[in-house]
């Protein structure tokens, strides 16, 4: 183009002027090109790429390749964003993404549904602020989540939603939120269906036993119907005994919430259970007690004493005659313990965790002759779940076991407790 | 008063001092949502021992008010606030003395309810008190996510009452009659 204007000027005699005349020329092009480049790139999805040649044309053949494969790759990516989006807005339960402050970055449909939240709006709001119940606020706190937490978000309704946090990454978490209305009246149902029926059983029970006992008191009656008859009334006593459990179980199921109650004076209510078990033992065990704190317990004194006499008697049970069985009761930092320490054949390590269930045997046989209800533990299990407390059992067969309370130090009262009178503990 | 506007603070503690108040608020506030409730179904199941658990209870709120309190008095001796966070902090300071008023009326149905439980239960199975204590629930509900959502242009005027909705039609029909 420059040697073209050379040539031009050369052949008119201003060479200068020619070469300048050409790179005006092409300076012009180099611009219009550019700018169409430009208004191109602006408006590239709606304008054909400009036809341009030379470099020029490699460039805009080398944008518009990138630009079409970010094109795809955008696409591609939305696609799949909104698969998930409407995946997750199928899902059967709720999902509350929370970032560590414990503010919602997302949350699903179903998630807005059952707790009440907006879409948008939503967004960047502590949890806690929209999701108030107080229960829900002590779970977040507490950040145990190894258990999901059930709440009735409105009291007085079935409506029942089951919370469950997931935590990942750096202190995110996800919020898994279930409606649990069914599953909640079908479990209140069974629990009614329990304690119904055990009530229900009860009084034609009280009937046969009490004509059982009229008919053993009976002189004219032959004697050889007096072993069955006897028989027939310790199995209708025991059938009493199971009953009484069940309900007790089924009144403590009731509920989850924890027991205010009263300050309890401990070292009287071993002295008390004492005395109780060695006059029915008849010197069979000899029953150690070991008070190492005058401090008081704050609980539910029936309860309590429930609990308490429900260990002792299995270690009676359970510990062949001149064997020993020590109750000790003692307080350190965290918190206070109630201990039964027996002597007896101990338990088989397999079975120490489902000791506590309902009609759980070690050794089916030798637990019914002992007249056990099967439902002592489980009751023990109970009471001092309603207390913030834990049962422990540790034993090494052949040696003896060893069933322990411990009481959060919250349930301690540490000055000796005058009791009015022990007729409390009769429950 | 938008929630933006706070996050704007050049001091990051007056920040996460005003936030801390106003999840304290709403956490009273959840506890007083939850006491009405309670308070309502024990006078309406005739239930003497939830009766007597609100009315034990209003401690706690009493607690929170005078803590809350505590703390927006500290804001404003120390941070002293101007402009919209002063409007916060004196709506926080009138809230949560409605708030507290609410658990002490609670308190009283409980303290009633847990008395009234004894006597025989009136024909209608205090139907009308469902209901109002429904209604009353509901406001309290959506007063509070209101506060919860200040500034986030949602609040529903004139839209029914999140209470109504949940109300069944045949209850307010039944009631009129």
């Amino acid at each position: 183009m420059v040697a073209i204007g050379a040539v031009i000027g050369g052949l008119i005699g201003h060479l200068w002027w020619g070469i300048a005349g050409a790179l005006a020329v092409e300076l012009t092009r180099q611009f219009v090109n550019l700018h169409q480049f430009d208004h191109w790139l602006r408006n590239r999805n709606r304008r054909d790429p400009p036809d341009a040649g030379g470099l020029w044309g490699d460039l805009v053949s080398q944008v518009s390749r990138l630009h079409r494969r970010k094109q795809f790759h955008k696409q591609r990516i939305l696609r799949l964003f909104r698969e998930l989006r409407r995946s997750t807005a199928s899902m059967p339960d709720g999902v509350v993404a929370l970032n560590p402050l414990r503010e919602i970055v997302w949350f699903n449909r179903k998630a807005g549904e059952l707790l009440g939240l907006r879409r948008k709006t939503d967004f960047g709001l502590q949890i806690g602020s929209l999701v108030r119940v107080p229960e829900f606020a002590r779970y977040l706190e507490k950040g145990d989540f190894s258990a999901g937490l059930r709440v009735h978000p409105r009291i007085g309704e079935a409506f029942c939603i089951e919370f469950q946090a997931v935590p990942y990454g750096e202190g995110q978490m996800f919020l898994l939120v279930r409606d649990v209305t069914r599953q909640a009246h079908l479990e209140t149902m069974r629990k009614d269906f329990v304690a119904n029926a055990s009530h229900e059983l009860r009084s034609p029970l009280t009937v046969i036993a009490g004509y059982l006992e009229t008919l053993a008191l009976d002189e004219d009656l032959p004697a050889d119907l007096r072993p069955p008859l006897l028989e027939m009334r310790r199995q209708a006593e025991r059938m009493t005994a199971i009953i009484a459990d069940l309900l007790e179980l089924s009144r403590l199921e009731a509920t989850d919430e924890q027991v205010v109650g009263n300050p309890i004076d401990v070292a009287a209510l071993l002295a008390l259970l004492r005395k109780d078990a060695t006059a029915r033992d008849a010197g069979r065990h000899t029953i150690e007690m070991r008070v190492e704190s005058p401090d008081g317990l704050v609980g539910d004194p029936g309860l309590i004493h429930s609990a308490f006499s429900n260990l002792l008697e299995n270690a009676m049970k359970y510990t062949p005659a001149g064997g020993a069985i020590t109750l000790r009761w003692w307080v350190d930092e965290q918190g206070g313990h109630f201990a039964v320490t027996d002597t007896g054949p101990g338990i088989p390590e397999e079975h120490l965790p489902r000791l506590t269930e309902r009609f759980y045997r070690v050794d089916a046989g030798r637990a019914r002759d002992a007249g056990g209800s099967g439902l002592g533990l489980a009751i023990v299990r109970h009471v001092l779940q309603r207390h913030g407390a834990q049962l422990k059992v540790e034993s090494v067969e052949g040696r003896g076991s060893t069933f322990s309370c411990h009481f959060p130090p919250l349930r301690l009262v540490h000055e000796p407790v005058a009791l009015a009178d022990d007729t409390r503990y009769s429950a | 008063m938008e929630t933006s506007d706070l996050s704007q603070h050049i001091s990051r503690r007056f920040n996460e001092d005003l936030e801390r108040v106003r999840a304290q608020v709403l956490n009273m506030g959840g506890f007083v949502e939850q006491q009405l409730a309670k308070a309502v179904t024990a006078l309406v199941d005739g239930d003497s021992l939830l009766g007597e658990t609100v009315a034990r209870d209003d401690f706690q709120v009493n607690k929170m008010e005078v803590s809350i309190d505590e703390e927006c008095s500290r804001i404003l001796a120390t941070r002293a606030p101007a402009a919209s966070d002063l409007r916060l902090i004196v709506a926080i300071i009138k809230a949560i003395t409605d708030l507290e008023r609410m658990g002490d009326e609670c308190e009283k149905i409980g303290y009633i309810a847990s008395r009234l439980a004894l006597e025989e239960r009136p024909v209608d199975k205090y139907r009308e008190v469902k209901h109002l204590g429904r209604v009353v629930q509901g406001m309290v509900h959506d007063s509070l996510d209101a506060f919860a959502r200040m500034g986030r242009r949602c609040v529903w005027p004139g839209k029914i009452a999140w209470s109504m909705r949940n109300t069944r039609q045949s209850s307010v029909s039944r009631s009129r009659s």
